[in-house]
This record gives C-alpha cells, structure tokens and sequence, in this order.
C-alpha cells in the first residue's frame, strides 16, 4: 500500500514536473518553415510575415519589419535620425519566445529581447512598438521624408542609405 | 511664478548636461561631419555588434554614402593590416563569415596615407534587399583599429569606391 502510494506520488511529482517544463519550454524559429510551423505559438504581434511594427513618439520615430528573404528570416529598420533616414538590416539567426520575451539572435551574434506587451505591441531597448499596417508603415516614413524635406527643402530620396518602403 | 523659473533652470541644466554629454568622433575630417554615437540615438544600434561606435553624418555628400558606419574594435593588436586581420575585423562586425547569409566577395589590401588598409565588399543575394552591398574600409588610424561602413542601396561602381577611399582619406 505505501509503496503504491510513493509510487503515485511519485508519478505525480514527475507529470507536474514535466508538464512545468513543457509550459516553460522557448518556441524557437530559425527560418520561414519553422515560423510558418510555429506561428501559431508565437505571440500574436509577431504570428504573420510580413510583421510590422512602428513607433512615433518623443524619443524616437522608427519602422522595423520581419519578413521571409528566401528561406530566411529578415529584419529592416528604419530609424528617423535628425536630418535623415538611417536604414540597416540583418539576418535573424533565431527568435525564441519564452512566454514574455521575444529573444531575437542576428546572425551577427547582437541579441535583445522584446518584451511583448499584449496583442498589438512590443517593446524594444525600451521604446514601445505598435502593431503596423502597411500604409501606416508607409505613413510613418512618408512622416518622415516629409521632415527632411521641410528641414532640407529637397526631397530626401534614399538620403542616408538605402531606399525606403 | 518661482516653479516656472525653477523648471527653466531644471530644462536648461539638463539641456547643457545632454549637449557635454554628446560624444564626439573618434577621429577628425577635412569634411563637415557629424557624428551620432550609438547611446546618443535610440535604436541605431538596434542591428549592431558592440565594437559598434555610432554613425558619421558626411553634411556636404547626398545619397547612399552620407551616413557611414564607424566601428572602433578593442582588443585587436595595431600590426600591418592583412587580409586575416581584415576578416578579423570583419567577424566582429558581420558575424562568422562562414555561417552568415552576407557574403564578403572581395577583400583589397591598399596603402593609403594610414599604411596597409583594407577595402571589403559584402554582398546580400537577398533579391528585396535594401541594402543590396556594404563596402568597408579597415584600418589602423593612429594606431586604433577602425572599420567604416558604408550601406550601398545599389552595386557601387567605379566612381563609388573612388569616393569611399577619399573620404578615408580626409580622416586624422
């Protein structure tokens, strides 16, 4: 009898151990095969390609996007910088969401994490991103080519690298 | 009235404070420029390494190389540049060269006025890229490791690389 109930016992402790550690496991993806497998238990903010995400604030005016080049994930930035647009890009070597936190890994080996903040948006080294549509991601860095110009008084083109939208 | 007068002193403090605390370039130019450090522009380094410094606003050059990336590297040894030193340089910018999507398709050792420099093209194959070549120069600036990169929205020519060398050039 006692052994039967060390045994359940037991059995218990090792199912709530175990189920813990599958709640606590990171969905991880690497490329567009895992994130179309994946998407589902990923954070809504982030479940389709191509994401985007804006910011239009006092700190700072930004555009970042998620999106499939080839079979890897990719991700753009657009920054307004006093003056001009400052554009970079970078292979996503792995994202991984814990539950909280988006961790994303380049392939440059920079990580950060991104803290999801309910469905529409995330927050990045602290500056909160809101879920974008393409027009008002297109909205946001006509916003800002129109500063350029208004400051500049010429069209800013691909000022400051590397074409936008 | 005295809170109004308080708070332009607070806003002027700390407007001063901000304004000393802008760093400057690690290094001078015969061109106008500006430089944005990475503390001092939230998100610019949202993509880069820590060997990553901040941005070089070239203020009389129009398009694609008037923000020029600067990286200032420790603990890489003042020797001759050579190509292992060059790719060394360039993994802690880009990653494992190797592994990463980006592909250095050439790599040029030239002298210029800072001895042996290196001159590196780093292509993505990706078709929508924004940012289609990076062109680096690489060097050793009085004795401090430094790589400048320059984002490319097309396949530079001739004309380009002549005018990225010469804005090396400018540097002291």
């Amino acid at each position: 009898m006692n052994k039967c109930k060390f045994l359940s016992g037991s059995l218990l402790l090792g199912g709530v151990l175990l189920s813990t550690k599958l709640l606590a496991a990171d969905v991880c993806v690497s490329n567009t095969a895992e994130f179309a497998a994946q998407a589902k238990n990923l954070p809504s903010v982030v479940q389709q390609l191509p994401t985007m995400l804006t910011t239009d604030g006092f700190l700072v005016t930004a555009g970042l996007k998620i999106r499939a080049a080839g079979d890897k994930l990719k991700m753009e930035g657009y920054v307004w910088k006093p003056g001009d647009i400052y554009t970079d890009d970078a292979y996503i070597k792995q994202a991984c969401f814990d539950g909280v936190n988006f961790n994303v890994t380049l392939e440059n080996g920079k990580s950060y994490a991104a803290k999801i903040k309910g469905d529409k948006s995330v927050s990045i080294q602290g500056i909160t991103f809101e879920k974008s549509s393409d027009a008002k991601f297109a909205g946001i860095i006509e916003k800002v080519k129109g500063a350029i110009e208004k400051k500049t008084g010429v069209g800013s083109g691909s000022s400051g690298n590397a074409g936008v939208n | 009235m005295l809170k109004v007068i308080a708070l332009g002193i607070f806003l002027c403090f700390n407007i001063t404070a901000l304004a000393k605390n802008l760093t400057s370039a690690p290094f001078t130019s015969s061109e106008m420029i500006d430089f944005t450090a990475k503390g001092d522009q939230k998100l610019l380094d949202f993509a880069k390494t820590d060997d990553f410094s901040g941005v070089v606003t070239r203020n009389h050059e129009v398009g694609d190389k008037k923000l020029v990336d600067v990286y200032e590297f420790k603990n890489i040894e003042a020797v001759p540049m050579n190509e292992a030193v060059c790719k060394k340089m360039l993994t802690r910018i880009f990653g494992d060269l190797d592994k990463i999507s980006l592909k250095v398709s050439h790599i040029d050792i030239y002298t210029s006025h800072t001895g042996k420099t290196c001159d590196a093209k780093i292509d993505d194959a990706d078709k929508e890229a924004k940012i289609p070549e990076r062109r680096v120069i690489a060097g050793f600036l009085n004795a401090k490791p430094l790589a400048l990169v320059f984002r490319l929205s097309k396949k530079s020519n001739n004309s380009d690389q002549e005018s990225i060398h010469k804005f090396w050039d400018t540097l002291r």
